[in-house]
């Protein structure tokens, strides 16, 4: 056997003058700057399968240490006083930017003044409870994710230059939608904002009087499903009809696959706005197209 | 920027281009198919560098690449090209080198599992052992492939010898 021998044969094959052109048009094609950012985004892309699971209306609660060296300002500046009975206080004011972060937050808690003296109701001690774990959850959550992303990019070989000092903005804010003598209706924002804005929104609505917070049947009666169903469908129509561009899932005419807009449950959120009717609050993604944003609607008592 | 896998791979299809478009021509059987080959295969391998581990492997992962990109191609081409023009374009002869080319047009006419083991093996000189890694079977099937393309190697050589 000699095929030793007719490797001569093989080695004989003719290269064409072109080979080394072609050959460096191919690397050029794929010079390694397009290739990190191609793999950047294919990272990304991942990270936000995974993101739009949580805009859904799922809240991840990853626990993280809280790193306890960075020091809360406490300030117990009293914020808008909200009737005689309950009033919302800034307890945590928090402004701070280092080479990662930069964070600002007001974290709101809710007191019931009772004689002139701030007094804790069962109610208050949970909702407050709930507010600051959301933060603080939020918070290292925020600061982890973007640790890691900074990870990812420097070990698909970016560098310093196109890092660029980038940081992660991370924003917790509140709002009073609507007060009475004994109700308040409270919004908690937390968002963070880095090479795209998530946003998630929480709402706190207290019957001071009974100390609970109010369901969406305490203020519409017990048809309160049909009620809002009826009333959100009728508005999406009117919204759809109005602007070619809005669109709700399950609407379309080709009938898209993903379920849109079924029925509101009892974990649907709301807050009650200034007329005291209830607004019906969807997250993004949930009924229509992340570029729908946050889809509210009022319902009529 | 510091040199990485990027850099590795390109300084590695730089020096070895000659032997990518061999082993490729070895398979398409034509310029231009064995430049297509060459090309999307360097397309593809500096796309994918990142996700390459361990740059020791990097030799049994390009040619890995090759024969993927080569068999897709003679898959293919296989619909467009008669066989008539398939025939005359496997006809492969060098003057000068009689015997050698019976063997060389021999080894052509193997299966592509078997023929894929002999070039390997005997004309880009890679262990059965890196064999067995580019085609992701076991080194036991390998041997086994070794033996039978030797085999039929065999045969028809002798066979040939005596019309």
């Amino acid at each position: 056997m000699k095929i030793d021998d007719s490797k001569k044969i093989y080695d004989s094959i003719q290269i064409p003058d072109e080979l080394n052109e072609v050959v460096k048009n191919a690397i050029a094609s794929r010079s390694k700057k397009t290739v990190i950012m191609k793999r950047r985004r294919d990272i990304m892309k991942k990270t936000f399968q995974g993101f739009s699971v949580t805009a859904a209306g799922l809240i991840v609660c990853t626990v993280v240490a809280l790193n306890t060296s960075q020091t809360f300002a406490t300030e117990m500046a009293k914020l808008p006083v909200i009737g005689n009975i309950a009033k919302v206080l800034t307890v945590r004011s928090y402004h701070n930017s280092n080479e990662l972060y930069n964070i600002d937050m007001d974290v709101p808690n809710v007191v019931v003044e009772n004689n002139g003296n701030d007094t804790d109701s069962n109610l208050t001690k949970e909702v407050n409870a709930e507010i600051d774990k959301i933060v603080d959850d939020y918070k290292s959550q925020a600061e982890a994710e973007f640790v890691e992303y900074k990870k990812a990019f420097f070990e698909t070989g970016g560098t310093e230059e196109e890092w660029n000092g980038r940081t992660m903005d991370i924003h917790i804010a509140y709002d009073i939608k609507s007060q009475t003598e004994n109700t308040l209706s409270l919004e908690l924002v937390t968002s963070k904002a880095w090479v795209s804005a998530d946003e998630e929104r929480h709402y706190y609505n207290l019957d001071l009087g009974s100390d609970k917070e109010m369901t969406l049947e305490d203020i519409l009666g017990k048809d309160y499903i049909t009620l809002c169903n009826e009333s959100i469908l009728k508005q999406i129509k009117e919204r759809m009809a109005e602007d070619e561009n809005n669109f709700y899932f399950g609407f379309g005419e080709d009938d898209s696959d993903i379920e849109g807009f079924k029925t509101i449950t009892d974990d649907t959120a709301f807050y009650i706005n200034k007329s005291g009717n209830p607004v019906i609050v969807f997250p993004k993604y949930e009924i229509a197209p992340g570029y729908m944003g946050y889809q509210e609607f009022e319902i009529s008592k | 920027m510091q040199k990485d896998i990027y850099d590795i791979t390109v300084s590695y299809i730089l020096e070895n281009q000659e032997k990518f478009y061999r082993l490729a021509f070895s398979y398409v059987k034509n310029k231009e198919s064995a430049l297509d080959v060459v090309q999307n295969s360097i397309c593809k391998a500096l796309e994918k560098c990142y996700s390459l581990k361990n740059p020791d492997a990097l030799k049994t992962w390009f040619y890995r690449i090759i024969v993927n990109e080569s068999l897709q191609h003679i898959k293919s081409a296989k619909s467009e090209i008669s066989d008539d023009e398939a025939a005359t374009n496997q006809i492969y002869s060098e003057p000068g080198f009689d015997k050698d080319s019976q063997v060389y047009n021999a080894v052509q006419q193997l299966s592509e599992p078997l023929k894929t083991v002999i070039v390997l093996h005997y004309y880009e000189d890679l262990t059965l052992k890196q064999i067995a890694e580019i085609t992701d079977t076991n080194l036991n099937t390998i041997k086994t492939r070794l033996y039978s393309a030797l085999k039929k190697l065999e045969t028809e050589l002798l066979k040939e010898a005596f019309v």
